[in-house]
């Protein structure tokens, strides 16, 4: 049995078919609810702002084109969410955040940055390495890194989902790959934390 | 070709990393890195880099998760009859074509009452000057030098009689008046 594309999926939707609609929300589910997880950290924020991404999908379903890629739209509403989300959180915090001269927040003092007790014996020490890392990124970066390397998007689809020029993402991509190297140096070295 | 001495730039590294290169530059970076273990070791830090991100395992939704996007998605749906009936195409075209009817209506009624108001006064103003100026002329037939002070006075008179309108309807003066009767005194005070 063929697979139908995200496309024809969202087609049928149009046409008030709920069952593609639940089909899109199985197979969509985990990458968004793991893309805000590692986006605004916050599980319940995560669940509830991948909650209102197919809420926004099934309101916008006659208004969908079939000409942009079903995941490019799906990806710039999450992340239009996301960061939404964390700039609501940056204000909520003012007086708390500080950044370094490149407007890099720096995590490790933000209060809800730290890990709850559930996370702490979810996470290793490696893992929890990996995520400060990511969060350090400034906004976009984050949101460019996570795309690219946690949700398979590629650039050119990176650039349609921030509307950014691709030489643009190229370097936003190179810029937040240098900073996580930097930072995650020991683990690059093979060395045990 | 890029000499061993001339090192590609770190962005450049990056990009052939990550397959975001042309294949002329992909093939002219793959040269290069042939012969320079310093360009070779940071492109292979990248593949290191990515092996070590994939330590991050992504997080499984919460049980109830479904069931919550669905409700929320439900809500929407039956919260918004009004709003799907005025998706419909003639529900809009009856509307607008309603609004287009309402405002012809308006714009003739009003264009109408307008020329109404400004004629009545212009035939008010003509009759006026028509109808007294009949008796003015029967008085000033005679030829007097005072012909026209005659006539003005002529229709003075008729004028106010008009504004006076009881007095037609006292019979006996209307019986004993005579004009014609009345002119030879009128002269013959003037001549003494």
């Amino acid at each position: 049995m063929a697979i139908d594309s995200d496309l024809e999926l969202m087609l049928r939707v149009q046409n008030g078919d709920a069952e593609s609609f639940e089909l899109l929300l199985n197979r969509y589910r985990l990458p968004l609810v793991s893309y805000f997880v590692r986006m605004v950290r916050d599980r319940a924020l995560a669940e509830d702002l991948a909650q209102e991404v197919f809420l926004r999908v099934y309101q916008a379903r006659q208004r969908y084109q079939p000409e942009a890629r079903f995941t490019t739209w799906l990806y710039r509403i999450a992340t239009n969410l996301a960061l939404n989300a964390l700039r609501d959180r940056k204000s909520d915090d003012a007086p708390a955040l500080e950044e370094d001269e490149e407007g890099v927040p720096r995590v490790a003092r933000i209060a809800d940055s730290r890990p709850t007790a559930e996370e702490q014996l979810m996470l290793s020490d490696r893992e929890r390495l990996i995520r400060e890392a990511i969060e350090s990124l400034p906004e976009k970066q984050r949101a460019a890194v996570i795309l690219h390397k946690y949700q398979g998007v590629d650039y050119r689809q990176i650039a349609k989902v921030l509307e950014v020029s691709e030489s643009a993402v190229k370097s936003l991509l190179f810029r937040a790959y240098e900073n996580l190297r930097t930072r995650l140096q020991p683990l690059l070295q093979g060395g045990q934390l | 070709m890029i000499s061993p001495e001339m090192c590609v730039e770190r962005e450049q590294l990056f990009a052939f990393a990550h397959r975001m290169l042309d294949p002329q530059e992909e093939s002219r970076v793959s040269a290069h890195l042939a012969s320079c273990a310093a360009c070779r070791d940071a492109v292979s830090d990248y593949q290191r880099l990515h092996e070590v991100l994939d330590e991050w395992k992504p997080v499984t939704p919460s049980p109830w998760f479904d069931a919550r996007a669905r409700a929320r998605v439900r809500s929407q749906a039956s919260a918004r009859p009004a709003v799907s009936l005025w998706s419909l195409a003639w529900a809009r075209w009856a509307t607008v074509m309603a609004v287009v009817a309402l405002v012809a209506v308006s714009s003739i009624w009003l264009l109408r009452g307008r020329a109404t108001r400004t004629e009545s006064p212009a035939r008010t103003a003509t009759a006026a000057a028509s109808s007294p100026a009949q008796p003015a002329r029967s008085q000033a037939a005679p030829g007097s030098e005072g012909a026209t002070v005659g006539q003005q006075q002529a229709v003075k008179q008729e004028m106010d009689l008009y504004k006076n309108l009881p007095v037609l309807e006292n019979y006996d003066m209307l019986a004993n008046f005579d004009v014609l009767s009345e002119l030879p005194q009128a002269e013959d005070k003037s001549s003494d």
